[in-house]
């Protein structure tokens, strides 16, 4: 898979992230094995840790002292011989490797299986005075302990292995200086000293101190959780301009640093081991199993040593007791389940793999389900991540720019004279270039070298007027000087491509303000006008109206120098600036916006009307962030933060009573001045809130927040800074084109297209996952009280045995296991999007109802007509139900070779055995006949069946004919095996049951009738599981 | 637990029909009780309604409403008025009807419904023994092959005669006589015919239902030394000669031997269990089984059928030493090597006589 390839990213600097990314590689397992040395840690101390920022001095001191502190030299670099000690002394340049768990551990974790082995044990020691059933059941039982442990673990295994392939290691290499002279060496190799030099596109191996730079940037938007490369000057730092962090990426130019850390000293190698500190709480899901398998123990556990002492007290031998105690366990514990859950969740994983959430945690895939808040990401989840024009403004007047993924509609008015000067500004001031060899690649794909905002302009511009770069070359650039933080514009002189026109034309773009300082006239329908108090007050209104839509906005400008005073050759001098600067001629204003993605707003009303809340955390301005929050929805329309309020009302905002309002936008100063209880009460009292300003550690904070409240939270996340919050949440969503590797790492999903709908399709799955793990597991308990009942009433009763171990294992392991896969196919009853989330503690996987109408009603009813089989069977043999009671002794007895049955016919011991087996076949054949039936209900809670279509679901059917076949299979091919304790059946007995198993159908039509017909009545909460 | 509202009412019409039931209060605030709760339990939030001042319970059972206003009491007929207002009762009321702590409706849905799975039981139970004859087992291929069995019955089929300990085979004579009896001589002619050797002796229904079947006579006196009629050695167990009785599994309508002479023969099941086992005799003579006791019409319709029976009397066993004997019945239409049915035509057993 390889996922990586940039689509709708086209800024340089991505693409090469993306390349970079992928070294780090094994770095899953990596971060587990820190857990361990972390552990120790008490909690609250890591959180200090994490929120304190990192601690670093290198970046203050003077190349002289880094020499002398490091004892290198910065020209020859270190000896190779320093090297080797120092990489001795202080271990490779690559995180601490895991502690693997032996995967031998991982094998007998499945239930139970412990207490099978017990069996076998006792089973054995039984064997010595017994037939040798006895061992063939230890045999069988251990088997299943090994096949479902082997099972789960690979299934587990597998889903890992999804991920390791995803980010295959690929040794980095980095050019180094040692005994003064350039060598290349692994990565790994580095020692704190090392003189490196860092090429665009490289990603830096390790924490280096700047020493020299040409025209490099850096990328730390992994670290700080800023898109744009951070040049600035800073005592933090994480912001400071000369160290570098491993793991970034320098997307142009060149520089050479010097290794002040390396491997777990990293600041990468803290954060990362500081998120796997952070603890991961248990799935839902995991709960819910637990929950399910105390309730199955229980039951099991109490049942069998209720009818232990029964046994007991009966006379009965306190070693046969025993058998018949893991008889009733054997008969309780579904030890298809582990499996089952196992397959239906990895089901469900694929499916949403398709749908682009790559599910790293099996069990992550139900929780998404039960989530009831999701914060979000802004900058590539909610949005494009690519600047793009969102509105210009020229003739008194804003024009909407289309915004969609394609730019396939620019419908604004073009046909103004100001559009054309416009346009060429645009087109001619700007230094952005698409890299050559993309002619086939649709506009918007293109990758462009140059910054975010010039990338917009230049597309915006190629959409609409065609071949930039032809213009740009029959407009020949003259002169230029690049845009700088203290002037604020770019400027550059063209020739015109008007033979005619000797002029030259300048044209120059930036900060509005700026811009309309350096201009006396203005552009109106293509005529300049000067430039008065009124349309000096249309260009400001339209400026704050554009910035208070959270947009970025730029000015433009354009003077035709005097073909007199500069002629044609005329040569421009950047440096003495000999041309003029002012008194130009405004032309209009263009504003710029990360948009939102077009599914987006789609998504966050639906999960609104899931009922889940959706929080938007970004680091973004305030602004921008709430202008992004409202256009997709998370803000919604009518809905106002307090300040609209006081904004609207005129009031100050501390007049403004919250309960008015519904949104709430948050700074991270604010955040950062509140308590643990105020922000309970921020997300309480707000349905709709947008962190801003908010640093990647705040994310955890917030995640905390969200979790005191009991919400299941889904976090969505990129950086490496995220990757605590991603632990720390319920559900950690990665994003697998920008996000970093450690972010992928802590996440336990993956979403592939970084997009924020796919967050909501992943809930319906989720939530359709727990619903039918539900009917999974009510198909799955009902047998459980068909295969108990026999052991209880050959207890009391003394009937010959009705059904054998082995057999209610054939059933658990055999003919049910299909099926309940198959239940995992079933389409969702109602639509599940229109509900509110399961309250993790009050919405069970497995509830009261559930358990008792499968134990209590159609178990029961299933046991009935299994006993119905079986009567048939011995009567129609000639022992009739009367003569069966307590027959047990004498039939069981070896050495009774001539006991009398109903007609006075005398049996040998293996004439009754015999029949004893065809016993158990009719038993179990009874079960399976009356399990299809519980299949067929099962596939609905609410609806009939008949509504939710008896054929929609083919696997069910898959799942019926494969417990038919299996079932005739044991009984007629593998009949005279006799350690499985089958027999032929004779064919009318597979009908004995029929009429039972519709009874259990229409039973079930009629509870679902009721449950319809009387919403909320006595019948409904009783019945509805 | 909810605050009664108007909804109280639209159950309340079904019997509010009946004159002596009708309540003229409106809609009023009414605490529910069900009849077996002397005091209703008020939850959280649920007051007591007062009407004139005084608190209002009404109390339901199946039969009468009790309606309590403080110390005045009513006591209301319910007459029966169909199944609706039941049905009612428990789909629409519920969450008005405040039935005190017990689940009076969750007993009496289990009732009806554990009531009417067991009449389905029944009945599936019946419909199916209709399908089961009285006389003759519907299938009989388990019993293709008749079993032997010895007599005395022994807990691992071992016969252990301590000659000298009397208690020892004392039970075996014991259990030998009472299994002996309906063998004598004179019930045997009192109940059973006389009939033809070497022949089957058949009695078909031809139509007409022929009950009881008369069975052919065994009698004591055929078993000769083994008959322990005035036998002072106790079937040989006092001498230390014991006789062991050979008797083949009753299978109705299997006609042992296919109308040719069948017998019963003992050996020492290996070598040296032939040469500890010495001789012995058989009575009647050779082990023979006479055809006419076959075929077996089954207990109901063959009353006073006694089964054939082979006595083994053995004159010199090696005394203690374990003896494997194994005998088997020599029949054309018997198999008796089936590899997993060790009885199945032929009986195995351990015989010890402990001498000092």
């Amino acid at each position: 898979m390889r996922l990586k390839t940039p689509e709708i990213y086209s800024v340089e600097l991505s693409g090469t992230e993306d390349v970079g990314k992928t070294d780090t590689g094994d770095g899953k397992e990596k971060y587990r094995g820190l857990k361990d040395k972390r552990l120790e840690l008490k909690k609250n101390h890591q959180k200090e840790e994490l929120k304190k920022e990192v601690d670093l001095e290198d970046h203050k001191l003077s190349i002289k002292e880094l020499e002398r502190k490091y004892g290198t030299n910065i020209v020859t670099g270190l000896s190779s011989t320093q090297a080797a000690e120092l990489l001795a002394r202080n271990g490779p340049n690559a995180l601490t490797p895991p502690k693997e768990t032996p995967e031998i551990v991982k094998f007998p974790q499945a239930d139970g299986a412990i207490l099978c082995w017990i069996a076998y044990g006792i089973q054995y020691f039984n064997d010595k005075s017994s037939s040798l059933d006895s061992v063939y059941l230890g045999c069988v039982l251990a088997l299943v302990v090994i096949l479902t442990g082997i099972f789960a673990y690979y299934q587990e295994a597998k889903s890992t292995n999804i991920m390791a392939s995803f980010s295959k290691m690929i040794p980095q290499q980095a050019l180094v200086i040692r005994d003064s002279e350039k060598k290349t060496v692994p990565a790994e190799q580095l020692v704190v000293g090392d003189i490196v030099e860092i090429k665009g596109g490289d990603k830096i191996p390790a924490d280096i101190r700047l020493l020299s730079t040409q025209g490099c940037k850096v990328d730390n938007s992994s670290l700080t959780g800023n898109l744009t490369p951070s040049l600035r000057t800073h005592d933090n730092p994480l912001e400071a301009e000369n160290p570098w962090n491993k793991m970034s990426t320098s997307p142009v130019g060149t520089a050479t640093g010097m290794v002040i850390n390396t491997g777990d000293r990293t600041i990468i190698g803290q954060i990362a081991s500081l998120a796997s500190g952070v603890g991961h709480e248990k799935t839902p899901i995991a709960i819910e199993i637990e929950h399910f398998v105390h309730i199955v123990a229980g039951v099991a556990v109490s049942i069998g040593i209720l009818f232990f002492i029964i046994a007991v007290s009966m006379k009965y031998y306190v070693l046969d007791s025993i058998i018949f105690l893991i008889g009733i366990i054997v008969a309780n514990v579904p030890e298809g389940l582990l499996a089952t859950v196992t397959v239906t969740l990895s089901l469900t994983a694929k499916r949403m793999a398709k749908k682009n959430c790559l599910v790293k945690n099996l069990e992550a895939v139900e929780t998404l389900g039960s989530t009831s808040i999701i914060c979000s990401d802004k900058t590539g989840t909610l949005t494009q991540n690519r600047m793009t024009v969102a509105h210009l403004w020229f003739d008194n007047q804003i024009f909407v720019a289309d915004t969609s993924e394609d730019h396939s509609n620019q419908v604004f008015d073009q046909s103004s004279g100001t559009w054309a000067s416009l346009s060429k500004i645009i087109t001619l001031c700007n230094r952005a270039e698409f890299r050559p060899g993309q002619e086939s690649v649709p506009i918007m794909k293109k990758v462009v070298v140059g910054d975010a905002s010039e990338t917009a302009l230049l597309k915006f511009s190629e959409v609409i007027l065609g071949d930039v770069m032809e213009i740009r070359k029959r407009n020949r650039k003259v002169a230029e000087i690049p845009f700088n933080s203290t002037n604020k514009f770019q400027l550059s002189i063209h020739e015109t491509d008007d033979p005619s026109d000797k002029r030259f034309l300048m044209v120059m773009k930036g900060a509005p303000e700026r811009v309309l300082e350096k201009c006396s006239t203005i552009m109106v329908n293509g005529q300049e006008q000067p430039l008065d108090d009124s349309t000096a007050e249309a260009f400001h209104t339209a400026y704050m109206e554009l910035g208070g839509l959270g947009e970025r906005v730029l000015g433009f400008c354009h003077l035709y120098l005097p073909a007199d005073k500069f002629p044609e050759t005329y040569s421009f001098d950047v440096d003495t600036v000999n041309f003029p600067t002012s008194n130009l001629c405004f032309v209009g204003l263009l504003s710029m916006i990360d948009p939102p993605r077009s599914t987006v707003p789609d998504a966050v009303t639906k999960c609104r009307s899931a009922g889940i809340k959706v929080i938007m955390v970004t680091g973004d301005h305030p602004i921008t962030a709430k202008a992004i929050a409202k256009s997709v929805g998370i803000i919604s329309a009518n809905s106002e933060t307090v300040e609209d309020i006081a904004k609207r009302l005129n009031i100050p905002v501390e007049q403004v009573s919250k309960r008015d309002a519904k949104a709430a936008v948050v700074t991270g100063m604010e955040l950062k001045d509140m308590s643990p209880e105020q922000l309970d009460e921020l997300l309480t009292d707000y349905s709709e809130i947008v962190f801003a300003r908010t640093s990647p550690q705040q994310k955890l904070i917030i995640v905390e927040g969200c979790q005191r409240q009991d919400a299941v939270v889904a976090v969505t996340g990129d950086g490496v800074n995220d990757s605590p919050a991603l632990k720390k949440a319920d559900i950690g969503i990665a994003m697998g084109i920008a996000g970093s590797d450690a972010a992928k790492n802590a996440a336990d999903m993956v979403l592939l297209d970084d997009n924020f709908a796919s967050i909501v399709t992943g809930v319906e799955e989720g939530r359709l996952i727990f619903d039918n793990l539900k009917k999974t597991i009510a198909y799955t308990l009902t047998k459980n009280i068909a295969e108990l009942c026999p052991f209880l009433i050959y207890i009391i009763a003394g009937l010959p045995l009705p059904i054998g171990t082995i057999t209610i294992l054939f059933i658990d392991l055999g003919t049910d296991i299909i099926p309940s896969i198959a239940l995992a196919y079933e389409k969702a009853e109602s639509d599940i999007m229109n509900r509110k989330p399961r309250h993790k503690k009050k919405d069970r996987l497995v509830n009261a109802p559930l358990a008792i109408y499968s134990y209590l009603h159609i178990g029961l009813m299933q046991a009935l007509g299994a006993f119905v089989v079986y009567f048939t069977v011995y009567a129609q043999e000639g022992f009739r139900p009367s003569a069966l009671i307590n027959l047990r002794v004498e039939w069981e007895k070896d050495s009774v070779n001539d006991l009398e049955d109903s007609y006075g016919q005398e049996w040998t011991q293996y004439q009754r055995k015999y029949l004893e087996w065809t016993g158990y076949t009719a038993f179990f054949v009874g079960i399976m006949i009356q399990q299809i039936a519980d299949l067929i209900i099962r596939k609905t809670r609410r609806n009939s069946i008949f509504q939710q279509g008896l054929f929609r679901n083919k696997v069910i059917w898959v799942g019926i004919a494969s417990q038919i076949i299996i079932a005739l299979i044991l009984s007629y091919g593998l009949g005279s095996v006799s350690a499985l304790n089958f027999t032929m059946l004779r064919p009318q007995y597979w009908f004995v049951a029929v009429p039972h198993a519709i009874l259990i159908w229409v039973y079930d039509e009629v509870r679902k009738l009721f449950i319809r017909l009387y919403p909320g009545s006595w019948w409904d909460k009783n019945m509805y599981y | 637990m909810q605050r009664l509202g108007p909804s109280l009412w639209t159950w309340d019409s079904s019997w509010q029909q009946a004159p002596a039931t009708s309540l003229p209060l409106g809609v009023q605030k009414i605490l529910l009780g069900s009849a077996f709760t002397s005091k209703i339990k008020l939850g959280p939030g649920l007051d007591p309604p007062l009407v004139l001042g005084l608190p209002l319970q009404l109390k339901l059972a199946v039969s009468r409403v009790v309606l309590n206003q403080g110390p005045k009491k009513e006591i209301l007929v319910l007459l029966p008025l169909g199944v609706s207002s039941l049905l009612n009762l428990w789909v629409q009321l519920q969450g008005c009807l405040f039935l005190g702590t017990f689940p009076a409706f969750i007993l009496l849905f289990y009732l009806v419904f554990y009531g009417f799975l067991t009449a389905m039981f029944t009945l599936t139970m019946w419909v199916m023994l209709q399908t089961v004859s009285d006389h003759t087992p519907k299938y009989q291929d388990r019993l293709a092959t008749p079993g032997l069995m010895i007599r005395p019955k022994t807990e691992n089929l071992d016969v252990i005669v301590n000659v000298s300990d009397t208690e020892s085979w004392d039970q075996h004579v014991q259990k030998l006589n009472k299994f002996l009896e309906p063998y004598n001589d004179s019930i045997q002619a009192q109940k059973n015919d006389v009939c033809r050797p070497g022949r089957y002796y058949e009695q078909p229904d031809n139509g007409v239902l022929n009950y009881p079947k008369r069975a052919c006579q065994f009698n004591r006196t055929q078993l000769g030394d083994c008959s322990g009629i005035g036998d002072p050695t106790h079937y040989g167990y006092s001498t230390g000669q014991p006789c062991v009785f050979i008797k083949m599994n009753r299978v109705i309508n299997f006609y042992a031997g296919a109308n040719q002479s069948m017998n019963v023969t003992c050996v020492g099941k290996r070598d040296e269990d032939a040469e500890n086992l010495g001789s012995f005799v058989m009575f009647p003579a050779n082990g023979n089984i006479d055809l006419m006791y076959f075929p077996y019409y089954g207990k109901k319709f063959h009353v006073n059928y006694t089964q054939p029976l082979v006595a083994v009397k053995f004159l010199n066993v090696t005394p203690n030493v374990e003896v494997n004997v194994e005998c088997r019945i020599n029949a054309a239409n018997i198999a008796t090597d089936d590899e997993r049915d060790k009885f199945a035509g032929r009986v195995a057993f351990k015989l010890r006589i402990n001498k000092t």
